[in-house]
């Protein structure tokens, strides 16, 4: 027996309403002991006006829907308490819905139950999770087009492909008179060339896309009183960093998260890089080029004063080295009073050059408001999986018989179907048993 | 009151396997056929195996069946089909004589001890406390038993029909079943209509064989691996085309076909259409091809595969008129269409027992199927499971991942049909290892545990094992040098190399073969059919290999067992239509479940759930 479970389900903490949500077959019963007046025979879909109750005390007033069996969020019958936004009414109506027969929700419950009621595929389920967990806009897109199916559409094109593929391959193998097999592979041949450049495609979005998620990490880096902690302020628009003119001042990474085009961009300020006797300046140093190596972009400040010196070029050699991109800027144009042809030129005090630096950064995560982009790991396995299987079914399309090729063709498509959900398989399961709690 | 351990009601082919796995397995079997003269008769074409369906022959006789056997002692010819394409889609043909292979069966089935033949009509199953107890026949006799094989094949309340002219008989103008099917409904077992057909039968001395062109088998080929010697005749069959005037016939009397005018209702294969459905789904086909092929060696009479059709028969002879070759044809029989009632096979567990009714078994064109082989092939297994019933062992049930009967059986009691059901290759997932030249290797122990298969038989292929990985061993111990490697390379004819290599990379170039490499480095000489599977497990290797990670994926997933008696209604999360289908096959496992039409992954992913914490229960429980 599947239980009936509940949650607050906005955030906490004060807002305008809060959501209790309750789902599980039977969980309109529980409105009578929580809400009044209870009607007598609940219309679904309609919203109540009424007072909830904790025991037999009104605690607040507001509203309560229900929702019907395959026709919610879950798949269930779901009951839905809006109350005011304090915390502690929606905590006392969740411990009234308790008292009344529910369960607290374990994390993501409502979302399993939801995959296992059908309601959503595999894909569409952590793209639940993502969303709750979307820090910016350009992360909410991408869950949202990763929920609307957008990814299952593309994925199930691929398979639509395949299962045509193999059909044919197929239709030759159970009519080997009639079908000449030459004509079937030259054909499909065509086909998983153009196939595996489109999933190439995909796969090149992955890093694109896990930075739309995740957003994407600038490292700050340059010789100390460059001007970083101001490129700092001016990024953020406050004084995030203290600035001051005596070299060293920023002895640790300092981190600050900035919306960009959309784009959440977690931006790091480092110690300034030079030999040093302070202990504490050194170990400054050496977290600076520590996080320069986990940056997906680095921003090189120089003092535009004094140009690019041997120093800066030898960190720049050893960022190059170690494949690490990076912009060199070409700070205090106000005094330097000249634009470099060796980087772009900015003034972190007057702003010119800002705006410059913001759209670098956005182009490095790419066109962040359109393009569908892979940004889940697990969707970038099954593709690389998909894309070893075409590569593989070309090759056997050379010499080996078709049949061969058909056994590749279903590897590809069994793998794309890790993404959807469509294949069942241990590893899917295995998936499922980790990614919920099954409080067995 | 007679009583005998099993009776097997149908001496067709699925009846004729069923007996034989019966009484050979030591019970008093009574077979009862409408009339002993049509033991085993092949109502339709004269030919035995073809591409999937050789391999179904194969895996009879690998288990210890009959028909390939039969078939070598009879064959007119034997060819193996489709050599220019990969090892999976290889396959036995046999052109059989039928009035040969029907009195070499009957012999086999009347010398076989505790085998009776009787004739008479079954006309009600009795069953009591949920077993079958016995069968009433037409004579009004009640033979009492413990188990009983329905393989009826299509004569359930059958009816023939050319053109406008229809009869109540079974094929070929014999006596049908009247009554059986409405005993079986009134067991409350779903019951079908479905229909097939046959072409007509020209006069071999009327046909022009020069504007054809003849099809000869080949010479060291034989079925049965249980065979001494291969098939020795070897009398052609002809191949002609339809054209554009055949075509216009049969639109223009269309209206009179049964098929159109509405006078069938059954349900026809899409697999084995007649001659108007091709005309009508492939209208921009110019031609169909057909072939001309001997009933037997004691006739003049040829039947005219390809050209099954249920149009009025002088439209028949017209069409056969405009065809090179039978210009001046004349026609012996007209083609008919036939419809009787069968099984809705869901209602069949994968051993091919009733799901409901204890020791009663079905196998044949009454679970819906259509040819001979796949009638033999479930015969075997309806017979050898109503034996392992009654002596109380374990039945046998055949994966997909280890033959083409698994595979045909699981289709039919998982996914049930809607139209008479054959064999096809590309159903076969893991066809690259489930070849004919290896059934043997993958079920002669099944059969032989049984105690179907002879302990000769199962001797001789621990035997062929043995040579096999004798030959294997000493070949991935062998390397040639450059020198050697050429030696064999201009022999099988292929490019030459710069270096020397392991034996098995040069065995894995397309033409070579093992005899090249064992003559010059002094391997264990391997015999032709020995040299095949040894060549093909070395050449496809590595797609083997792949093969078998998915096989064995499956298998984790078969060995998910789920409970007979789960109420799956009451599985919360479970889909009303996935519990629904669910609770109408009733899947012995994970696997299978996962194959029924109308049950989803998320249903899968329920089920897995719901099986874990079932299982968490009852392991804290003991």
């Amino acid at each position: 027996m599947q239980d009936i479970i509940a949650a607050v389900a906005t955030p906490r903490g004060k807002g305008g309403i809060a959501v209790i949500r309750i789902s599980g077959a039977g969980a309109g019963k529980l409105l009578s002991g929580l809400f009044r007046p209870c009607p007598a025979q609940i219309r679904p879909r309609y919203m109540y006006y009424g007072e909830f109750l904790a025991g037999d005390t009104a605690v607040d007033k507001g509203l309560a829907v229900l929702f019907q069996a395959g026709h919610s969020f879950t798949g269930e019958e779901t009951l839905e308490l809006h109350c005011h936004g304090g915390e502690r009414v929606s905590e006392l109506l969740l411990e009234a819905a308790v008292a009344c027969g529910a369960r607290p929700a374990l994390p993501g419950e409502f979302t399993k139950r939801a995959f296992l009621n059908g309601r959503m595929d595999l894909s569409e389920a952590e793209a639940v999770g993502d969303m709750i967990e979307a820090d910016s806009t350009a992360a909410v897109l991408l869950a949202k087009q990763a929920l609307s199916g957008g990814l299952r559409e593309r994925i199930e094109g691929f398979r639509d492909e395949l299962t045509d593929m193999l059909a044919s391959i197929e239709a030759g193998i159970d009519y080997p008179d009639e079908l000449p097999e030459e004509e079937t592979r030259e054909d499909v041949l065509r086909r998983i060339a153009a196939m595996l450049e489109q999933v190439d495609g995909l796969i090149a979005t992955y890093n694109r896309g896990r930075m739309r998620k995740e957003g994407i990490s600038v490292c700050i880096l340059g010789r100390p009183n460059a001007g970083k902690s101001s490129l700092m302020n001016a990024l953020c628009g406050r004084d995030s960093a203290i600035v001051t003119d005596i070299a060293g001042t920023t002895r640790d990474v300092l981190h600050e998260t900035v919306e960009i085009n959309g784009l959440a961009v977690h931006l790091y300020d480092t110690a300034g890089l030079r030999g040093t006797d302070d202990r504490i300046e050194r170990i400054g140093v050496e977290r600076a080029l520590k996080q320069a190596e986990c940056a997906d972009l680095v921003l090189y400040v120089t003092d535009g004063a004094q140009g690019i010196t041997q120093e800066d070029e030898q960190t720049l050699a050893g960022l190059r080295n170690k494949g690490i991109k990076y912009a060199a800027l070409m700070n205090k144009s106000d005094i330097a009073g000249r634009r470099s042809a060796e980087g772009i030129s900015i003034s972190a005090l007057s702003g010119e050059g800002i705006d410059e630096v913001r759209s670098l950064i956005a182009q490095e995560a790419g066109n962040t408001a359109e393009g569908l982009a892979i940004a889940s790991l697990r969707h970038m396995e099954a593709l690389s999986g998909c894309r070893e299987a075409l590569r593989e079914a070309l090759e056997a399309g050379r010499f080996q018989p078709l049949d061969c090729v058909s056994i590749d063709l279903h590897e590809a498509w069994e793998q794309l179907g890790r993404i959807t959900g469509q294949s069942v398989n241990e590893e899917i399961i295995d998936r499922i048993f980790s990614k919920f709690c099954l409080g067995k | 009151m007679d009583k005998f351990d099993c009776v097997i009601i149908g001496a067709g082919h699925a009846g004729c396997e069923a007996a034989l796995a019966c009484a050979r397995t030591g019970l008093s079997t009574l077979m009862l056929a409408l009339s002993a003269d049509s033991i085993a008769f092949m109502p339709c074409n004269p030919s035995i195996g073809g591409t999937s369906k050789g391999h179904l022959v194969r895996e009879i006789d690998a288990l210890g069946g009959q028909m390939g056997i039969t078939a070598d002692k009879t064959a007119m010819q034997l060819k193996m089909l489709n050599t220019s394409k990969g090892p999976a889609v290889h396959s036995l043909r046999a052109q059989a004589d039928k009035l040969e292979y029907q009195k070499e069966m009957r012999r086999v089935i009347e010398n076989c001890e505790n085998l009776s033949v009787r004739q008479d009509e079954a006309v009600e199953i009795c069953v009591s406390d949920g077993a079958v107890s016995g069968v009433r026949t037409a004579l009004g006799e009640l033979i009492g038993c413990k188990a009983a094989v329905l393989a009826t094949g299509v004569y359930m309340q059958a009816r023939i029909i050319t053109g406008e002219k229809s009869r109540d008989c079974g094929p070929n103008g014999f006596l049908r079943s009247e009554g059986l099917s409405g005993s079986l409904s009134a067991l409350g077992m779903p019951m079908q209509r479905f229909k097939t057909g046959t072409p007509a039968r020209v006069d071999g001395r009327t046909v022009d064989y020069d504007k054809m062109i003849p099809q000869y088998g080949q010479e060291n080929l034989m079925f049965s691996f249980e065979s001494e010697s291969p098939v020795v005749r070897n009398i052609p069959c002809y191949l002609t085309y339809t054209n554009e005037e055949t075509h216009k016939i049969i639109r223009a009397n269309l209206h009179r076909s049964p098929m159109y005018s509405g006078n069938i209702k059954g349900t026809g294969a899409r697999y084995c259409p007649s001659i108007e459905d091709k005309v009508v789904r492939f209208a921009d086909k110019p031609r169909h091809q057909l072939f001309l092929e001997p009933e037997g060696d004691y006739t003049r009479e040829m039947y005219v595969q390809g050209l099954s059709t249920s149009l009025p028969a002088d439209v028949q002879q017209q069409m056969l008129h405009t065809i090179p070759g039978l210009e001046h044809a004349s026609m012996v029989r007209a083609g008919y269409a036939i419809e009787y009632d069968c099984l809705d096979p869901r209602c069949l567990n994968a051993a091919l027992g009733v799901k409901d009714i204890a020791g009663l078994y079905c196998a044949g064109q009454i679970n819906g199927s259509s040819g001979y082989e796949e009638a033999a092939a479930q015969g075997i297994i309806a017979g050898l499971n109503a034996s392992a019933f009654v002596r109380g062992i374990r039945p046998l049930v055949l994966s997909r991942s280890e033959s083409y009967i698994g595979v045909f059986i699981d289709y039919q009691v998982t996914k049930g049909t809607r139209e008479p059901y054959r064999m096809m290759t590309s159903r076969a997932e893991f066809r690259l290892s489930l070849r004919q030249d290896n059934a043997d290797l993958r079920l002669t122990q099944k059969g032989y545990r049984m105690g179907l298969a002879s302990e000769e038989r199962y001797r001789r292929m621990l035997e062929r094992r043995a040579r096999l990985e004798a030959a294997k061993t000493a070949l991935e111990q062998c390397r040639l040098t450059a020198g050697e490697a050429n030696r064999v390379l201009s022999a099988a004819g292929e490019e030459l190399c710069d270096t020397g290599m392991p034996a098995a990379e040069l065995l894995k170039r397309p033409g070579v073969k093992y005899a090249h490499i064992a003559a010059l480095k002094g391997l264990p000489g391997l015999n032709d059919a020995d040299a095949l599977t040894l060549e093909t497990d070395i050449k496809y290797a590595g797609y083997l290999q792949k093969q078998q990670s998915r096989i064995n994926e499956m298998v984790r997933l078969e060995n998910k067992v789920l409970p007979p008696d789960i109420d799956y209604k009451a599985i919360k999360g479970l889909r009303i239509e996935g519990a629904q289908k669910l609770d109408a096959v009733r899947p012995l496992n994970i696997g299978q479940a996962g194959r029924i039409s109308g049950v989803s992954p998320a249903d899968i992913a329920v089920l897995i759930v719901w099986l874990e914490k079932h299982n968490g229960i009852q392991d804290a429980e003991t």
